[in-house]
């Protein structure tokens, strides 16, 4: 075992007064909602917070069909992975306080690995270059890795998410780990998680590769090389979603939940509207077309990951954090669930915050939307006053907002880079040829 | 870097300069353009024809046939009903029933109790269902008659005698026409009644209302009119009343066929509410009377409150729309037959539908009964006040944001790097980051904790008439006692935020900024935090509800705009006044609205029919002045 395996190993977190307070508040504030509110009803109705892919109502009725000894998929209505039946059957046996708080561990553990990775993220950004605005007496200003956390757990996002029993959770949580094991150089752990995420909603499929830069970054060290290193990782991946796909034929007996789950994500047959961009198109579209457009949806959502592990090859991380915004603006099926992982990644960079240009928009942008969402959603379904171009025009309104996000990070790494690089080049602006 | 590039670069700083110099004066520009804008509504010029947008409705196309006899019938019906107003409801209710079974209908009844703002509500409603002839019933038009009219004393002599008559002629008529069943109404204990029957009719309970089931049902509601045409005498004038609850509005078609119908068959004169402003056909009137008549719908609509049992209908997707008779003006008297007539070429109408009218406006303004001003219209003055808002944060941004010559004078002090002059830089820029902190932790604590404050304090207006039983006890007015809690919780809220602010400016003081510029003041952060806010708000809410988003900007952009801690106490102070005069209990008072009476119906419709007036004042707009207090006694450095 290497040296810096050994010490990635070491790190973690101490747990202090900041951290104690922000997990025992969170957990109780997720706790009282669930207990003593009918606010899970309402959330885990709402489309901006729970997609056909990820609703628990569907995931209910899919266990009872499983439970009866009926096929789960044939009902139509049940889209989600095998593997979460069995999980929810075994929790159904036990008491029922036991669901909630699987959702509410699950995230408080998202929230400890985050501070996790940012812990591991500045012990190897530690010899890097900063400019000097980041020092304070000498030594770099970082941001508290419980703040990191907190920051996740106090987004109304993330507790919306959290609190409609959306089942987006267990992606994330193992897109979280994937990429908690993966920056420790664990090959193994760190490939089984992005295969479990890949599993759960196939997007994460893109994650694979700032995985596989993390696994690698220190493979000279070893004396590796790094197509074998390369080799070995992408076998362990396709190993274990193998592994999974197995295993989850052996559970229900039959390969439909291919067609149910990763087919519906892909072709797109149920068009409940979402805060995504497909649903409102694809009414639209004429059915000859149809299959072209879904090509060319899909393939946008995927072309961003190529250049942008290769621009960000020495910040795999950077490459998560865009890729995670990425899927949770252009997948098919996206929630605000998937934008509150994403932007939990953000505050771990955060020494760009003070070279990004449009918070104030951002900002701006998310609490409009998040109020006119819902009203909008009114005026169409229930006042009948509205119709759904107003619903449709603020989801793009949304969408704008995150690729202003992402574009506005991916800058401010950029030009601070340069500014590292290029100290004399500060005072200039950069313009495009 | 070629010389285009360069040439860019300097036009695009150019610009940016321009503009902070300018905006700063635009927001004012903008207010009085605002404004100015709304004075413009009311002219002849800026408002359009309405038209029918439905060509299925066809109004005023078919023959009516609603005759003397049927005002024979309803004379005796008013006649009978006049002699019944003073007993019981029990007995007012039997008669009904009976004559609509004697027409031929079936019928129900329901009663209905409730404990509201301290009173005790209750009363029987009466209906009966006419099965439609040509369809299967899975559809229904509503025509619907209040025991008591508007102002709550009269009774609706002559609205429900015309309703039986009508109904009974539906019934009797040997014409096979209607393709919707048609429910008869009479509701009792005012819009608690009809609020009771629709959610029983919906199953759909929303409030605390106690009510019986009802054991007759029709389909699917599509339209509804309510008659409201008090005492028994003749009228002069038609009234519209159209705005529900929360400004709600039904849609346009709606209105346009009665109006079409009442000029094209009887050319009765009509008004927009009881103003007293009448309309001939095509006669868009003057500017003063239109401006009275944009006013009043823009107070109803602000409120929140139903001018009608109409209101009640729009929260179940239902259009509906009330006709009031007004007793006195010029020019020939109309009755039964006119009233007849209307209501039955109206319905004939309606009864054309094949689906939900939706093809016309839903969001729109009156200035008179044959012209509207559509959402595209009358949104962008509101939009405009929201606007000056956010120019004025961008411009108090520019305060807590670098300003282009601090970067470069610390730059060359602190890092001794100095613009070589080998770099091919047209000018030195400003730096791509900033150096300055943005401590935002405390500003939206403040904004947060004033907020909660508001919600406390909505509790405490909430449970007024439970607590006034306590204030009985000391012998003072219920409404004193709720002004004194709230009051305490807002003072208590503001004066520990100060305190808060102030100890911090304190302790930052003292502490010494190594190599950074000192952070902005919290005062700067926390008012553009706030004017976001308030804009957000005012934009949102002009979607939903235009008037009250248009009063609360005219109250709030101004002084929002201009306070900020000063250096001489007097003006704090004065701007303190300001800020209670603006506040919700500064504008009752001023106003000189009987606090009790106004507290009563805005409690009693939020816990009825979900009247979202009060929590908003409470929850949103309080909090905000209450923020604003804490700003003008921020310490200023």
């Amino acid at each position: 075992m290497s040296k810096v395996r050994q010490e990635l190993k070491t790190i973690e977190v101490l747990p202090n007064l900041t951290g104690v307070i922000i997990f025992g508040v969170a957990f109780a504030i997720r706790f009282i909602l669930f207990q003593f509110s009918n606010i899970t009803e309402i959330l885990g109705n709402r489309v901006e917070i729970v997609t056909p892919v990820t609703s628990f109502t569907r995931l209910t009725e899919g266990l009872y069909l499983f439970d009866n000894g009926v096929p789960p998929y044939d009902g139509g209505a049940f889209h989600q992975a095998p593997l979460f039946l069995a999980c929810f059957q075994l929790l159904s046996y036990l008491p029922n306080i036991l669901i909630p708080l699987t959702y509410i561990i699950a995230d408080l553990l998202i929230a400890y690995l985050l501070a996790n990775i940012t812990r591991i993220k500045q012990h190897l950004y530690k010899d890097f270059p900063r400019i000097d605005v980041e020092l304070y007496e000498g030594k770099p200003k970082e941001i508290d890795p419980w703040i990191v956390s907190g920051l996740y757990l106090f987004n109304p996002l993330t507790v919306a998410s959290c609190l409609s029993r959306s089942t987006l959770l267990f992606t994330n949580l193992s897109v979280v780990l994937g990429t908690y094991y993966s920056l420790r150089n664990n090959k193994s752990y760190g490939m089984f998680w992005i295969a479990m995420a890949t599993y759960l909603s196939f997007y994460p499929l893109m994650l694979v590769i700032p995985s596989i830069l993390m696994l690698t970054n220190n493979t000279n060290l070893k004396g590796k090389k790094i197509e074998n290193e390369v080799y070995s990782c992408a076998g362990l991946y396709i190993g274990w979603l193998t592994g999974l796909f197995i295993l989850s034929y052996l559970l229900v007996d039959s390969w439909d939940f291919m067609q149910s789950t990763y087919g519906v994500i892909l072709l797109l047959p149920d068009l409940t509207p979402n805060i995504g961009l497909f649903w409102y198109f694809f009414i639209e579209m004429f059915d000859q077309f149809r299959s072209f457009f879904l090509v060319v949806f899909q393939l946008h959502a995927f072309i961003f990951v190529v250049p942008i592990s290769i621009k960000f090859r020495n910040h795999p991380l950077f490459v998560v954090f865009l890729l995670s915004g990425i899927m949770a603006v252009f997948k098919s099926y996206p929630s605000i669930g998937d934008a509150s992982l994403y932007l939990a990644f953000l505050p771990i960079y955060s020494e760009i915050v003070k070279y990004m240009r449009y918070n104030y928009l951002t900002t701006n942008i998310f609490c409009y939307c998040s109020i006119l969402s819902p009203i909008f959603y009114h005026l169409w379904i229930y006042a009948g006053s509205g119709n759904a171009n107003f619903f449709y025009a603020i989801t793009l309104v949304y969408t704008v907002g995150n690729i202003i996000l992402l574009v506005d990070s991916t800058f401010s790494m950029l030009r601070r880079e340069f500014d590292i690089w290029n100290p004399e080049l500060r005072h200039c602006e950069i313009t495009q040829k | 870097m070629s010389l285009t590039a360069i040439a860019r670069l300097k036009k695009r700083r150019l610009l940016v300069r321009s503009l902070k110099k300018w905006i700063p004066k635009l927001r004012y520009l903008l207010f009085l353009v605002g404004v100015g804008w709304l004075f413009i509504f009311p002219s002849e010029k800026y408002s359009k024809n309405t038209y029918i947008s439905e060509n299925a409705l066809l109004p005023g196309q078919v023959n009516t046939y609603y005759s003397w006899s049927q005002v024979f019938d309803a004379t005796a019906y008013r006649d009978r009903i006049e002699s019944l107003s003073n007993l019981s409801n029990i007995e007012k209710v039997n008669y009904i029933e009976g004559e609509l079974r004697k027409a031929g209908l079936k019928t129900a009844t329901q009663n209905f109790s409730v404990i509201s703002s301290g009173k005790v509500i209750s009363g029987i409603n009466t209906f009966g269902v006419l099965n439609s002839p040509r369809t299967d019933g899975t559809e229904a038009l509503v025509l619907s008659a209040p025991w008591k009219s508007k102002d709550g004393v009269t009774t609706n002599v002559n609205g429900i005698a015309a309703a039986l008559s009508i109904v009974k002629f539906f019934k009797s008529t040997d014409y096979t026409y209607w393709s919707k069943d048609i429910i008869i109404l009479i509701t009792d204990g005012g819009e608690a009644g009809v609020q009771a029957w629709l959610e029983s009719y919906h199953d759909h309970k929303q409030s605390g209302i106690e009510a019986s089931p009802l054991l007759l049902r029709s389909g699917a509601i599509q339209a509804a009119i309510n008659l409201d045409f008090p005492g028994t005498s003749s009228y002069k004038a038609l009234g519209i009343f159209f705005e529900g609850l929360n400004g709600q509005l039904p849609n346009l078609d709606l209105i346009n066929t009665v109006i079409r119908v009442c000029h094209v068959s009887n050319s009765i004169p009509i008004m927009i509410h009881d103003s007293g402003h009448y309309y001939t056909h095509y006669d868009s009137g003057d500017y003063r009377s239109s401006f009275y008549n944009l006013i009043k719908s823009m107070k109803y609509q602000a409120l929140g409150h139903p001018t009608g049992s109409h209101g009640l209908f729009f929260r179940y997707k239902i259009d509906a729309i009330t006709l009031y008779g007004q007793v006195d003006g010029p020019g020939n008297s109309y009755d039964f037959l006119e009233i007849g007539s209307i209501v039955e070429s109206t319905f004939r109408s309606l009864n054309n539908l094949l689906e939900h009218l939706h093809q016309s406006f839903f969001f729109y303004l009156l200035p008179s009964p044959e012209r509207y001003i559509s959402i595209g219209s009358y949104l962008p003055p509101a939009i405009l006040l929201a606007v000056g808002l956010i120019f004025h944060i961008s411009f108090a941004l520019e305060l807590w944001g670098t300003t282009s010559d601090d970067a470069i004078e610390l730059i060359s002090s602190n890092d001794n790097v100095q613009p070589s002059s080998s770099v091919n830089a047209p000018e030195s820029a400003p730096l791509a980051y900033l150096r300055r902190p943005r401590e935002i932790l405390m500003p939206v604590a403040a904004l947060v904790i004033s907020h909660f404050a508001g919600i406390i304090i909505f509790f405490v207006v909430k449970n007024h008439f439970e607590l006034s039983q306590i204030s009985n006890i000391f012998g003072v007015a219920g409404y004193l006692f709720t002004l004194a809690i709230t009051t305490n919780i807002s003072t208590i809220a503001t004066a520990g935020l100060i305190s808060a602010f102030q100890s911090r400016s304190h302790k930052i003081k003292k502490s010494d900024h190594h190599n950074q510029l000192s952070p902005s003041p919290d005062w700067i952060i926390l008012k553009s935090v706030t004017l976001a806010f308030t804009a957000m708000i005012i934009s949102c809410l002009s979607l939903l509800n235009f008037s009250l988003a248009v009063f609360i900007s005219i109250i709030v952009v101004i002084p929002f705009s201009l306070f900020q801690p000063s250096a001489h106490q007097i003006i704090r102070y004065l701007e303190l006044i300001v800020l209670v005069l603006i506040s919700p209990p500064g504008i009752l008072i001023i106003s000189k609205t009987n606090i009790e009476e106004f507290l009563r119906w805005t409690i009693m419709e939020y816990e009825l029919f979900g009247n979202y007036f009060l929590p908003f004042i409470c929850c949103l707009y309080w909090p905000i002045i209450l923020v604003y207090v804490v700003i003008i006694f921020s310490p200023i450095k």
